[in-house]
């Protein structure tokens, strides 16, 4: 079982920052995305230690499953009707956010732009376009992740840099 | 704007910084939580060892290095690399070609048994090498620390076979010759004489390399003196003049600092 822990733990020192980026800018907000990064390693260790996994082949596919699945629910969470007090909580969050992102030095006009359009593109097209090209995952495990075929992964790809290139064209 | 150009830009939002801090501290957590969460029932973990040379699996590699080897240097370079010792020039050949023997042994106990040949082999080597040239110490590193790595791995296998349940002669035997190896190597480094001798040398080879360090500390010197001496006199004017230029300044306008800003 050792063995286990410490493939785990490797896992997650390989992994962990690219599921934090990633879920970073399909939310654009730091502190959720961290949440969601605890809470991605939380239920997949909870998952292997309950046995509701037998066999582990690829550590990157197992935590991006998950990752997106939380993503998932975030969003429909985030549909459902919220407080009052929720919604000033949130707004403060935005608050926070956007001055953390003002002060960084190392994000350029062209970079905060760009993340600007990603945030507003639909979280399909957000979801393959930050997989493929920011976390350098390939057309094979994006499929694995997403469950779709490879094809529609490509054609889902093409859409997104259209419609991202439109905004640019505004 | 071009796909390309978007892709490279998108590419770019790859280093967008992340907190290390708290990646640092879900780590910690992490062990924690794992801890608390034992595993219950046995979980297979199938990870693919990382692919050491340009995403080629080593069979590869080490097959098309022999053919390499084999096409541009002859087997004669093969042969004759086998009786060169750590530190040749031939010596990379024959480690490689025992990697490669590692590599297409399939059955792990047989691996078992080729790791206690090649262990008995490094044993030769630092004999030879101690015979042949004295305390090299270059050499004996490299043999010395291929040497561990082989009885290491040999130990493994015994291990996860046992693990297996197939215990039996084989581990019994691999684990006797694992101990021989291992009592020769005590003998040899661990002798007074020899461990005196490598006291001598370090010694010797810290001696000398302070003295490079002093030599170098000294020329350093020596030129900044120097180049102090050639610059020294129009710095001094300019000093002069700037100093003189200042005191006008304060003479003539008391708010001369304010001026300069």
């Amino acid at each position: 079982m050792e063995m286990v822990h410490q493939k785990f733990e490797e896992a997650y020192q390989e992994y962990a920052e690219g599921i934090l980026r990633h879920i970073y800018f399909r939310i654009s907000n730091w502190p959720i995305a961290e949440d969601l990064t605890q809470e991605t390693f939380f239920k997949a260790w909870r998952s292997m230690a309950e046995g509701k996994v037998a066999e582990i082949s690829n550590f990157k596919a197992f935590f991006y499953k998950i990752a997106n699945n939380l993503i998932i629910d975030y969003y429909r969470g985030k549909k459902k009707e919220v407080s009052l007090e929720e919604m000033e909580e949130e707004a403060e969050n935005i608050a926070v956010v956007k001055a953390e992102q003002e002060h960084e030095v190392d994000l350029g006009i062209e970079k905060k732009k760009l993340e600007q359009y990603l945030s507003e593109l639909k979280d399909e097209y957000k979801q393959v376009l930050v997989m493929r090209f920011i976390n350098d995952m390939s057309i094979k495990e994006i499929s694995q992740v997403t469950n779709k075929t490879r094809g529609n992964v490509r054609i889902l790809i093409h859409r997104a840099l259209q419609v991202l290139k439109k905004k640019y064209e505004r | 704007m071009k796909d390309k150009d978007l892709i490279k830009n998108l590419k770019k939002l790859k280093e967008t910084p992340v907190k290390r801090e708290f990646l640092a501290s879900l780590q910690n957590d992490l062990k924690k939580y794992m801890e608390f969460f034992p595993i219950r029932k046995g979980i297979k973990v199938k990870v693919p060892e990382a692919a050491p040379f340009f995403g080629l699996p080593i069979f590869k590699v080490t097959s098309f290095a022999l053919i390499v080897i084999l096409a541009f240097g002859g087997g004669g370079a093969v042969f004759a690399s086998q009786k060169s010792l750590p530190g040749d020039i031939l010596y990379p050949i024959k480690t490689l070609t025992e990697n490669l023997e590692e590599t297409l042994t399939f059955d792990s106990q047989k691996k078992a048994y080729l790791y206690t040949r090649l262990a008995e082999k490094r044993i030769g080597e630092i004999k030879n090498i101690l015979e042949e040239r004295g305390i090299e110490l270059k050499g004996l590193s490299i043999a010395e620390e291929r040497l561990v790595t082989h009885i290491i791995s040999a130990e493994q296998i015994v291990e996860k076979e046992l693990e297996k349940g197939r215990n039996g002669e084989f581990a019994e035997e691999i684990t006797a010759k694992l101990n021989i190896s291992r009592e020769e190597a005590k003998k040899i480094f661990e002798k007074e004489e020899y461990q005196s001798k490598v006291i001598e040398i370090l010694e010797r080879e810290q001696e000398r390399f302070e003295k490079e360090i002093e030599a170098i500390e000294e020329e350093e010197e020596v030129k900044e003196a120097e180049e102090d001496d050639d610059s020294s006199d129009p710095l001094d004017e300019e000093e002069l003049d700037d100093n003189n230029d200042d005191n006008e300044d304060d003479n003539n306008n008391s708010n001369s600092d304010s001026d300069d800003d």
